[in-house]
This record gives structure tokens, sequence and C-alpha cells, in this order.
């Protein structure tokens, strides 16, 4: 592996992460500036490798777009960093990274309960478990409970298509 | 799916045998379990006037327990009286399944 010089590489761009649901939205500042690389001399103080993995190459000329969402996210912690590239496709130093932790919304507490009408609210009837870290619908919510697939509850009781358990 | 009354009666009596009146009931407190008595959730906690609550909207299952017990105005209380149902499936017939043979 050698150090190559280049010349007049663009200035990196600015990134900024943020993370919604399972979707990851990056934003950034394009560069305005050029700079100039020298030849810095013998590589004598190597300290190690990083590996990246490209996610997406934006042709963008006109400098027109800022932002980029990848959608469906795993849980787990993501870094990105960005670069910049010229019509030469000479590259700019990359960015300051963003660093964004993707949650999985799961089951908490292994108690299944389907739902029952009671007068002036909901009554919550343990019927089986369900595994810890089942994931949870974070739009179907009753009583502090959550949705979870009928399909991953061991019944031992009442069987519904709809359970609910304690997610976070 | 069915929708449940679950009602009861007050007691009229302490447990040996001396009178009860209404007056030293404090309250009335309803539990139901849908798996066999396993685990029991507060349907609520009922004054002497109220005698009656539903609950709607229970699946099918022989697994149902209804718990209550009263106690008195000296906070002691009654032992839990446990009354196990099933609701039924009392839903129309399913489909038929027709099928056409060219003899």
């Amino acid at each position: 592996m050698s150090v190559i010089s280049r010349a007049y590489l663009l200035t990196a761009i600015m990134l900024f992460g943020a993370a919604s649901a399972d979707d990851i939205t990056l934003n950034w500042t394009n560069p305005d500036q050029n700079e100039q690389c020298v030849d810095g001399g013998v590589y004598d103080n190597p300290g190690g490798t990083s590996i990246w993995q490209l996610i997406v190459d934006i042709p963008d000329p006109d400098q027109s777009i800022t932002s980029y969402v990848i959608p469906d996210m795993k849980p787990g912690v993501y870094t990105y960093i960005a670069t910049a590239y010229n019509d030469q496709q000479n590259r700019s130093r990359v960015s300051g990274s963003a660093t964004k932790t993707v949650d999985i919304f799961s089951v908490i507490d292994e108690r299944a309960y389907i739902v029952a009408k009671i007068n002036g609210g909901f009554l919550l009837l343990v019927v089986g478990t369900v595994p810890l870290g089942t994931a949870c619908n974070p739009t179907t919510e009753v009583n502090g409970m959550n949705a979870v697939p009928a399909s991953q509850v061991t019944f031992t009781g009442a069987q519904d298509v709809v359970v609910v358990a304690k997610c976070g | 799916m069915k929708n449940i009354l679950i009602t009861w009666v007050l007691p009229t009596t302490r447990q040996q045998g001396g009178p009860l009146p209404i007056t030293d009931i404090q309250d009335v407190k309803i539990e139901l379990s849908a798996d066999g008595g396993a685990n029991f959730s507060s349907v609520g906690t009922f004054t002497t006037d109220i005698l009656e609550a539903p609950v709607n909207d229970l699946p099918v299952s022989d697994q149902y327990v209804v718990r209550g017990w009263a106690t008195d105005t000296s906070g002691q209380d009654g032992d839990d009286v446990d009354v196990p149902f099933t609701v039924d499936d009392d839903s129309p017939p399913g489909d038929l399944e027709i099928s056409i043979v060219f003899p």
C-alpha cells in the first residue's frame, strides 16, 4: 500500500444523520472550495486501515442533493462518512462521521395479553407468553402494551388474533 | 367474541354467621382470568350499589374464571369466590364446501 498525493481535491463535505423508526436520513452540506494536497514525503508513521462500504454513489453536478434516506435498517449502530468528487473524479477528504443507533422495539415482558372491553376502558388478560425480543407494532397500543404477532405467542388460555405485550 | 355480564349478590352474614348489614360492606372486588386462574386482572372495585359489570369482546375459550370478594368497612376481606365459565362458539355455521360433478 502506498500513499498517493493528490491535487485539487474538494473540501470534505459535512454529514449529519438522523434516525426515524427504521429509516436513517443522511443530510450534508456540499463543498464550495477546492483544496490542494501536497506531497507529504515518506509514509513512515502507519497506524491502521479502515474498511468502508459504499452505500450509494449520487451523481450530482449541480450540487442540488443534500439528503439521502436509507430505508428499513435493521437494529444496530451505524456510522457514516461521505466524500464528494469533482468532474475529474478527484475525491475529497472524508467528511466527519455521523453515527446513529436503530433500536428494535421489542417485547420486554414475556406475558401476552388479549384485550377485552369494560366500562371506561380496556381489560388486559394474560393468555400466554411471547419470546423476549419479539418485534412489536409501535402504532398499535392499548394500555401501554403494543400488538405482537399472535403467531409468536404460546397460548395457555384464551386465544385471539389480537395479542399485546409490554414492549420497549 | 362474546359479551358477558358478571353479576353478584352481596353477603348478608359474616363467616361465623353473624349479621352483616350492607352499611358494613365497603366494596366488592371483581377479577377475571383468561388462563384457567393462573393470572387475574382487575375488572374493578365496586361500591355496594353496583351489582354487575359487563365485559365485552371475550374470545371463545373454556379457560375463564371470575373471582370476587367483599371487603368490610374494617378492611377485612372475605374469601375469594372463583367461578369458571366457558365462552362457547355459537357463531353461525361456517361456509359449505361445494363441488361440481359432471356425471
